[in-house]
Formats: C-alpha cells, sequence, structure tokens
C-alpha cells in the first residue's frame, strides 16, 4: 500500500514505497550511526549543553491497521525531553510524550542513551528510549492497553542563543506492541529546546563532592 | 578527520531519510484489505475484523464486537461497503448498521425493521436492492427494498410471501432472478421468482421440488445453472439443474450424493462446492461438472474444522474459506487452492468470547 507523508522537513527526503520488513537493517544502520557518535571525537570546539528541555509538537503516523483501522491514523501531540549530559557525545535522555486522534490516543513515557555530535551551529543527536506506552481507542466498547515501547531516533538542533536552541527535527522510529499487535510508527517532533552548564572539549565524567 | 566527519553526517542523513520512508507502510503483520462481520448470537452482538487480503488473516477491529438486536445470526453487507444487516432471531427484527470506513466500528440505526416471527437467515441481491429473510416460525419470506442513500428498509408490498413449513435457508441467483428456500420440516424447496423493480415473489411452476431429508442449507453455483441443498437428516447433498428461463428444478446427475455427518451449510466457489459437516467437524471439497452438475469428491476431502461448524463463507475474492465453529468459539481460515478448489492449508484466524453463526465480507 502506497502511503503519502503528511510531513516533510528540509533535511529528510521521505521515500514512500519502502517496506517495513526493512526495520531491522535499519535498525542496524542507525546503531551503526550511535557508534559513530561514541567513536568519533568530535572536532568542533563549542561547548555541549550540560542540560537540555525540549518541549515542542509531535506527529506520530500510528500503526492503526493493526488495531483494525483501514489505514494509518495521524496524531498530533506534544513532546517533552529532558536529558542531561555525562561527557561529551554522551548523556541520558527521557521522555514524555503524547499524541491525539479522533478515534485513539496514545502517550509514553521513556528514557534512555543519547549520543550527541556538535557541528558549529548546530547539534545532531541520536537515542535509544525504552519505556512505557498506554493507548486509548474510542470504537465501540472502548479499549485501553499499556505495553512496552522503544523509540529510536536522532535529529539536530540549532543554537538561537546560549540559552536556547531550536529543534529543527527530531525522527523516531516508535516500535509498540499494543493489544498484542506489533505497531511500527513514525514521529516527527520539532521545538524549542532550554539549556544549561557546558561540558568543555575533553572534559570528563563529573565526579560527586560533599 | 573532515572525511569521517561527513560519513558520519551523511549517514545520519541517510538513516533519518530510512526511518521516514518506512514509517508509511503499515506493518507487515497489519491487515489491509476490507472488513468481515461475524453474527455473535449469543453475544447479541457483530464481531468485526479487518482482512488481510494477502495472507487472509483476520484482526479484530478495535472496540469490536458491537451490540445489536437479539439473536443476530445471519448477516449481509451491502456491496457500498457502508451498511451491514443481520437478522435477529430472537427479536424478530433486522437490524441495519452503519460502517465507519476508517475504523470499522458499526453503528446501529435505530429502530429495526420488523420482521416475522423467528428470522434465521438473509440474502441481498448483488445490486444491494433488496433483502430477502426466512422467517423460521411464520413460515413465510420477508421482502424489502433497500435505500441506497441511508441503507433503511422498506417492506415490498405483498410481503411477507407465504412458503413451507420452517423456512430455514434460502438461496438466491446471483443475476437475482430466482429465489429457492430450504423447508426444515419438509424434504422440499420452494422455488419463486423476484419480480424485477418490485422485489415481489412468484412461484415457480412445479415448485415445491423435492430434496432430502431435512433441508439445511443451500446455494445457487456462480454460473447459475445448478442449486445444491445441504440434507442434514440424511447426510447428502441434492444437486439440481436450474432452467435458466424459469428457474424450475431437476435432477442433476449422481444426485443425491454421500456428504459428512450433519452436513448443515453449502457453499460454491469457481468450480467446488464445499460442505460443511456439523456431525464430523469437517468440510467436503467437490468438483462440479459444468455441463452436468455431478459432483466428484476430492481425494484430499474432507479437510478438518475447529468443532461444530455451523457456516461456510468464500471470500470475496474466492481465496479463502471461513468456517465459523461454534463449539470452539472460532473461526477456521482455508486457503482455496485456485486449480482445485481444495483446501491445501488452515489455521484458526479468529477466536470469539461467544459462539460465531455466520460471517459476511465488505467488498
Amino acid at each position: 500500500m502506497t502511503v503519502h507523508q503528511p510531513v516533510a522537513t528540509p533535511l529528510v527526503h521521505l521515500k514512500a514505497d519502502v517496506q517495513l520488513a526493512r526495520i531491522p537493517g535499519m535498525a542496524a544502520t542507525l546503531l551503526l550511526l550511535l557508534l559513530t557518535f561514541c567513536t568519533v571525537r568530535p572536532a568542533a570546539a563549542q561547548d555541549i549543553p550540560r542540560v537540555q528541555v525540549f518541549a515542542g509538537y509531535s506527529y506520530t503516523r500510528f500503526d492503526s491497521p493493526s488495531f483494525g483501522f483501514s489505514k494509518p491514523s495521524g496524531l498530533n501531540g506534544y513532546n517533552f525531553s529532558p536529558a542531561f549530559n555525562l561527557i561529551r557525545g554522551f548523556g541520558v535522555a527521557a521522555e514524555v510524550s503524547g499524541q491525539y486522534g479522533s478515534n485513539l490516543n496514545l502517550r509514553d513515557i521513556a528514557v534512555g542513551p543519547q549520543f550527541l555530535y556538535p557541528k558549529g551551529k548546530t547539534l545532531f543527536f541520536g537515542h535509544v528510549l525504552i519505556g512505557s506506552v498506554r493507548s486509548l481507542v474510542r470504537v465501540g466498547n472502548n479499549e485501553e492497553d499499556t505495553d512496552r515501547a522503544v523509540a529510536l531516533g536522532g535529529g539536530m538542533d540549532f543554537d538561537l542563543s546560549s540559552r536556547f536552541s531550536v529543534r529543527v527535527f527530531q525522527v523516531d522510529y516508535l516500535h509498540t506492541s499494543l493489544f498484542s499487535e506489533t505497531q511500527n510508527n513514525l514521529r516527527f517532533s520539532t521545538g524549542l529546546v532550554y539549556r544549561w552548564g557546558a561540558i568543555k572539549k575533553g572534559h570528563r565524567a563529573p565526579t560527586l563532592t560533599p | 578527520m573532515i572525511l569521517i566527519r561527513r560519513a558520519g553526517w551523511l549517514s545520519t542523513v541517510f538513516a533519518l531519510t530510512w526511518l521516514a520512508g518506512c514509517g508509511g507502510n503499515s506493518s507487515g503483520g497489519s491487515a489491509s484489505g476490507h472488513n468481515a462481520y461475524v453474527a455473535v448470537p449469543q453475544g447479541n452482538a457483530i464481531a468485526a475484523f479487518r482482512v488481510n487480503t494477502d495472507s487472509g488473516d483476520l484482526t479484530r477491529v478495535l472496540g469490536s464486537p458491537f451490540g445489536g438486536g437479539t439473536s443476530p445470526v445471519a448477516i449481509a453487507v451491502h456491496p457500498s461497503g457502508k451498511f451491514v444487516y443481520a437478522a435477529n432471531q430472537g427479536g424478530n427484527d433486522i437490524s441495519l448498521f452503519t460502517i465507519s470506513h476508517d475504523t470499522g466500528e458499526l453503528s446501529e440505526v435505530l429502530p429495526r425493521t420488523a420482521a416475522g416471527l423467528n428470522p434465521s437467515s438473509l440474502v441481498m441481491d448483488s445490486g444491494g436492492d433488496l433483502i430477502f429473510v426466512t422467517n423460521e416460525t411464520s413460515n413465510t419470506v420477508s421482502v424489502y427494498s433497500v435505500s441506497s442513500s441511508d441503507g433503511s428498509l422498506t417492506e415490498v408490498a405483498g410481503s411477507p410471501f407465504p412458503t413451507g413449513a420452517r423456512p430455514v435457508a434460502l438461496a438466491l441467483s446471483p443475476s437475482g432472478k430466482f429465489l429457492y428456500v430450504a423447508s426444515g420440516n419438509l424434504p422440499l424447496v420452494f422455488a419463486y421468482s423476484v419480480t424485477a423493480g418490485t422485489g415481489s415473489l412468484l412461484a415457480i411452476p412445479g415448485s415445491p421440488f423435492a430434496v432430502g431429508m431435512g433441508p439445511s442449507s443451500l446455494v445457487v453455483d456462480p454460473s447459475e445453472h445448478f442449486l445444491y441443498v445441504a440434507n442434514f437428516g440424511d447426510n447428502t447433498v441434492s444437486g439440481l439443474k436450474i432452467d435458466s428461463t424459469s428457474g424450475a428444478l431437476t435432477s442433476a446427475l449422481n444426485s443425491p450424493f454421500a456428504a459428512g455427518t450433519g452436513p448443515i451449510s453449502v457453499t460454491a466457489s469457481g468450480k467446488a462446492l464445499y460442505v460443511t459437516n456439523l456431525g464430523s467437524n469437517n468440510v467436503f471439497v467437490y468438483s462440479i461438472d459444468s455441463t452436468t452438475g455431478a459432483t466428484t469428491k476430492l481425494d484430499a476431502s474432507p479437510f478438518s474444522t475447529g468443532t461444530g461448524p455451523v457456516s461456510a463463507t468464500v471470500d470475496p475474492a474466492g481465496t479463502f474459506l471461513y468456517v465459523c465453529n461454534q463449539t470452539s468459539k472460532n473461526i477456521t481460515k482455508f486457503k482455496i487452492n485456485p486449480e482445485t478448489g481444495g483446501l491445501p492449508s488452515s489455521t484458526v484466524t479468529a477466536t470469539i468470547n461467544s459462539a460465531p453463526a455466520s460471517i459476511a465480507f465488505a467488498k
């Protein structure tokens, strides 16, 4: 089935007819990418924020045919994601996200490692977040289910000032297993990032001092 | 170093592009295609499923089953895919549901349309203009015209039409010209011509026609040359040749022929005939001689079903056969061999909390 993507970002060319059977390969590529983030030494000299707090709009293309629907559902909502960076290039991110449509909604909470790669005024990042997702389906006898969620994705921030940057895009492959079915979903997010603290180049992990 | 960094950015863009492209499709295991609706008498409800047209698998529509009338036993989907009709055996009426295109959800339109006593089977013509219902206790057939705009039913002039004792099943010829009604208490089939435009029924000269004991189900083959009747009382199937002009019936070659124990349902697709046997929990498959109507049981037949199979339906594409099993409360899906009509593989594709009676597909 050909599905037209409703959202496009300047840096992402959307390809409509790729089969989801390729997702294992895709995941491998993304893991490779994350490893690259970890192993390649950042060449840029700018600081990485110690703490980032992202809040913004998100759109999820939800795999609702697994619920018996005739086509995927477009859900609109929010994404709130704080992150604490331990060293240059690596930190821990969490997210609370909610997306809503006419017949169903989706809320998730997840946490996991984040990988960073600065370049000039831009900061590329990737993450693997694992957590829980809850869905309410408002069809007939309303049904609700909670199950695990895995978000595999990344994006790009662009500095606006010393405190703020704009999240130009964040794209996540969101894997869920609601109602004993498997869903392969795609989520786009954009918004503002507030940040403070800085990790200088060559900085090591912080130590706790009394 | 610069090359490595550039390779990192390129791989970032590549991976994100890949992610974006992948998300536009539904998952491989998800259903795509059309909906199926199952009458669940004890639940007073209709269960809804999304049918994967490739695998034939049924995915339950979340929120299903949807409440309806009392003891729905027979079901039909309007060819527009907008409406579902159910004969409520316990309520003596017909339910109309509208179908949500996006979610498959059924919403019942009230009030229900009155039928005779104990409506037990229902069939719609291919154009979606008329619905025929047997009323088992009233010994009548009710005929309704269907509004194409809102799906509402209006009983046609002269309806209900009297028929034989305890009409339990009916079959409409694909052209809509002839209607055949099985009389459960008599070894007879009553035949009617359907008046175009009005839907009124006229008895065909020579009707009723003799069949085996306790006819329980009947079907007209797609070529409209033959009528087959499952005789529950004597474990046989009667084959009858249809006069294309008058609709009258004559016995076909090798009729009646043996079935399993308690043949309760018969359906046809292509050149194959499928007889579901309640007592032996299986399906017999026969090939049909297109000239004589004689049947030959396939060597691999019978094929096992769940426990208590009561009805079998072929999907609109003729690719899968679905059997509703009342005792095991599930639906068995058979893949149809397009060459022989055989059923090389089967699996339980849906389990329902309450016993399913019949299944119908939206096209």
